[in-house]
């Protein structure tokens, strides 16, 4: 038996145990599942469908919320829970979109820029940190940096890297705010361009391959 | 996106005096990166390729990461907000007797005073009475010819005694 099937295997008794504990009330049960299936779904499915960390923060409470209150409606039949809970993290995000007007939250979809980092999600025991999709992706990221010009590169650097606030990224800067946030705006839209660029340019190749 | 787009001289000079329209684009940005929101009055300027570039640089830095403590308030949120199905408790043993149980206990009770109360019991065949000597007399008279008067009327008073034996089995 290959070890990833055995792996599965374990992972759904492992599941089913914890299912079974949770829908009679066992909130230790539900929070295992949590723990393990939380961090995946936020990384995975609502930060690339929403692209702002706090809504995705309010989704996610909303999936597990939802899972609870219907955990007695579902059955395993040898699928993850783990899908289960992608399905209705992907119901909440489209339904944030769908309000967004009404809400005033800003949201965004960073699939079409993640590409294939966005996919639908390979499966429970994947673990973002553990590909290496996510260092590949680091690596492209600094490299369209390397080619902004040095202050954009910076004042990114400053506000999402070191998660600095405005003020402080205008003092270090030395700027006022309003230049600040105008320098921002160019430089994630200097940044964008140096992303699509190489996006054609990884795609080129497998076009011509296809022809 | 801006008209700066048709311009990439900003690109080469982070300097270069903003327009109008890309000072409104910088504040609706620089509000939605710090509150989530969209500020109002600035839905129309709201910056959609740069907000959408910000997640993108983000998420390469931390890759979608929560840490513990948050991960921990926000299970706190969800057992606080959701409201599970109330959970069944197991049925004790006697409380499963208790019904079938209960349904015995009243049949067995129906068949009880339905046979207390149904009247006399039918105990075996009704003992008819024997036909008299006249009776037989008057059959065997009635048989080589003479006299059917005298039948009949040893006939009427014998069915009378049997009609009134049955009557008293059947009719109190």
């Amino acid at each position: 038996m290959r070890s990833d099937d055995l792996q599965s295997r374990e992972r759904l008794r492992w599941e089913d145990e914890c299912l079974a504990r949770a829908k009679r009330g066992e909130r230790a049960a539900f929070g295992e599942l949590y723990r393990e299936y939380a961090p995946a779904i936020f990384a995975r499915v609502l930060l690339p469908k929403l692209g702002n960390r706090p809504a995705a923060e309010d989704a996610l409470a909303e999936t597990f919320r939802v899972a609870l209150e219907r955990l007695h409606q579902y059955e395993s039949r040898g699928v993850s829970f783990y899908f289960w809970l992608v399905r209705i993290a992907a119901n909440k995000a489209t339904d944030m979109h769908r309000v967004k007007q009404r809400t005033g939250r800003a949201l965004s979809s960073l699939e079409s820029l993640l590409g294939p980092l966005a996919d639908a999600p390979d499966g429970p025991g994947k673990q973002l940190e553990d590909a290496t999709e996510l260092a590949q992706m680091r690596q492209r990221v600094a490299t369209c940096l390397d080619a902004l010009n040095p202050r954009y590169r910076q004042a990114i650097e400053l506000r999402f890297f070191d998660e600095r606030e405005r003020q402080d990224c205008a003092d270090l800067l030395e700027v006022k705010l309003g230049t600040f946030d105008v320098l921002i705006l160019r430089a994630l839209r200097a940044f964008r361009k140096e992303w699509e660029r190489g996006t054609e340019r990884t795609s080129q190749p497998m076009l011509e391959n296809e022809s | 996106m801006s008209d700066i787009d048709d311009r990439d001289d900003w690109i080469d000079d982070p300097d270069l005096a903003p327009t109008e329209e890309e000072l409104a684009e910088a504040e609706a940005l620089a509000h939605a990166l710090s509150r989530g929101t969209v500020k109002n009055g600035l839905e129309d300027a709201f910056p959609d390729d740069a907000f959408e570039t910000a997640g993108l640089v983000a998420f390469s830095h931390d890759g979608g990461a929560l840490s513990d403590a948050k991960l921990e308030s926000i299970l706190e949120g969800v057992f606080e907000e959701a409201r599970p199905r109330p959970v069944e408790a197991p049925i004790p043993w006697w409380k499963r007797w208790m019904l079938p149980m209960g349904f015995a206990s009243v049949g067995a009770t129906a068949v009880v005073l339905f046979v207390l109360f149904r009247g006399p019991s039918i105990e075996g065949p009704v003992a008819l009475p024997a036909p008299d000597g006249a009776l037989l007399r008057a059959q065997a008279a009635a048989a080589t010819g003479d006299d059917r008067d005298a039948l009949d009327a040893q006939m009427g008073s014998y069915r009378g005694a049997v009609l009134a034996a049955l009557e008293d089995r059947y009719a109190r």
